[in-house]
């Protein structure tokens, strides 16, 4: 909505650039334009190396999806990522859209529902049903500041308490002390390295326990991403079906066969290489055929 | 440890600051003296590794941490936050909200992360982009010196990772003051407790080379 053409308020207290009021049409003009602006910095930037993504109305369009699904879910807001989501879902759409439309042989009703000129309603549809999927994964950090403080502070209270009784010491203390209640994606770390991976390859487990390498280092990437720096873009699509295909619980154990996939590599490095380790383990299947 | 007792110390800096401004390109011109547009946003952290020869008898290994702009909402900046010794705080001259965020980095970094002496860890901030640099925000870029008093920066300056402008000149100046503390902390009292200095935040900033 663009303030200079509402004329229907004439109230010009609320009315006027320089309202403060919360409901004054400009305030919300300026914090759609901020909005769009946070969008657009990642928007710009996301997989450099693609053309399709380099043209200004391909941008334009993941812009809007995204401006569309934050203000459909402003308790979520944007959170960086979303934006790597987006994209090849896009781009798939763009190129089946594109054969359909030269393909003469196709029914009637397929061209319908494959019509080019609603690719932005379609993806946007398809972005939102992912988004559902992952969303607990991007929400632990939609916390205002000063709540995810009270929240540290409660628990590091809680921690004092806990520490001074021997018989409540916590197995994964290592991690756990870091974050508070709401964060998901750290609880899904957790169960990822501390359970399954401890489980499925306990040496690599203590290896990177030594290294001091929590999960977060590179498992924030994986999962919000959902691999999609991690492979290839053909390859992510691969991967994408099969985790539309088997459900959320199927991100864990792709993370610990990765993982374990790169053990032997991993397991010669020591600390000094530590960042090596890292980069290592972040890129590690990106020569990786499906 | 190399031969002939050569010094070496490996430093983890973390390198904060609102997306977009720039601290990847920053650790890129740091670390490989180059420069792209076209860097992808970091999601969570990144990192890279700077080799320096600070004196014949000292190499110097810099673990830098690049974390994700968005990662002060969160909770896992404590994670990222651990262990380290130094910090660049990054915000974009052509962007009055990355400035204004720079206060809550800076807390976050001191809510988060002390020196085994209890200090806050020596944090420069970096106005980059000034390439870019508007007539309107350089007006107020010379109170820099008080902010960097009042908000506890060692030092501030002017970079730009597209010219290559002001990057090596902090990093020496933060290496120097982590060298300094490395001393104190080590070597006169092994407990770290009592070395509470009145001044809390070091010297008077260092003054940027012009841009």
């Amino acid at each position: 909505m663009d303030p200079h053409q509402v004329t229907a308020s004439l109230d010009v207290a609320l009315n006027n650039p320089l309202s403060q009021s919360e409901e004054s049409p400009w305030n919300r003009f300026f914090q759609d334009n901020d909005l769009r602006q946070l969008v657009s910095q990642d928007v710009v930037r996301t997989f450099p190396d693609n053309q399709f993504f380099r043209q200004d109305d391909v941008q334009q369009m993941m812009e809007d999806i995204l401006f569309c699904y934050v203000k459909e879910n402003p308790d979520l807001g944007y959170r960086q990522g979303m934006h790597e989501l987006l994209a090849p879902i896009l781009f798939v759409m763009n190129a089946e859209m594109r054969d359909v439309e030269r393909d003469e042989s196709l029914t009637p009703v397929l061209k319908v529902v494959m019509d080019p000129s609603f690719i932005e309603h379609d993806t946007y549809a398809i972005f939102t049903e992912l988004m559902e999927m992952v969303e607990p994964w991007y929400s632990c950090t939609g916390l205002e500041a000063d709540q995810v403080k009270a929240r540290q502070q409660a628990s590091l209270a809680q921690r004092k308490n806990m520490s001074r009784d021997p018989r409540t010491s916590r197995p994964f203390e290592d991690n756990s002390e870091f974050y508070g209640p709401s964060s998901a994606i750290s609880r899904k770390l957790d169960v990822v390295h501390n359970i399954l991976l401890k489980k499925a390859d306990e040496v690599l487990y203590h290896h990177l326990k030594q290294l001091s390498i929590p999960a977060q280092t590179y498992g924030i990437r994986w999962i919000r991403l959902l691999f999609g720096r991690e492979f290839p873009l053909p390859n992510v699509l691969e991967v994408w079906d099969a985790l539309f295909a088997d459900g959320p619980s199927l991100v864990d154990y792709m993370c610990v066969s990765m993982l374990m996939h790169i053990r032997e590599v991993c397991e010669s490095f020591t600390f000094n290489m530590f960042i090596d380790t890292l980069h290592y383990i972040q890129g590690v299947c990106s020569n990786l055929c499906m | 440890m190399a031969a002939q007792g050569k010094k070496e110390h490996l430093y983890k800096i973390l390198v904060i600051g609102d997306l977009g401004t720039g601290k990847t390109s920053i650790i890129k011109r740091y670390v490989h003296q180059f420069f792209s547009p076209h860097y992808r946003a970091t999601i969570g952290v990144d990192f890279a590794l700077k080799v320096l020869n600070w004196d014949n008898s000292t190499t110097i290994r810099l673990q830098l941490w690049d974390i994700a702009g968005q990662e002060r909402f969160g909770n896992m900046t404590r994670v990222y936050y651990k262990e380290a010794v130094g910090a660049f705080v990054v915000f974009d001259v052509t962007r009055l909200s990355t400035f204004e965020a720079v206060q809550m980095w800076k807390a976050d970094l001191d809510n988060k992360v002390l020196l085994p002496n209890g200090k806050a860890i020596p944090a420069v901030l970096l106005a980059n982009k000034c390439d870019l640099a508007s007539e309107g925000f350089l007006g107020n870029i010379n109170q820099l010196d008080d902010y960097c008093r009042e908000k506890g920066f060692h030092a501030w300056f002017e970079t730009s990772a597209k010219e290559n402008i002001g990057i090596e000149e902090a990093a020496r100046s933060l290496v120097a003051k982590i060298l300094e503390n490395d001393e104190t902390i080590d070597h006169p009292q092994p407990d770290g407790d009592g070395i509470r200095v009145g001044e809390e935040d070091g010297r008077a900033p260092k003054k940027t080379k012009c841009c």
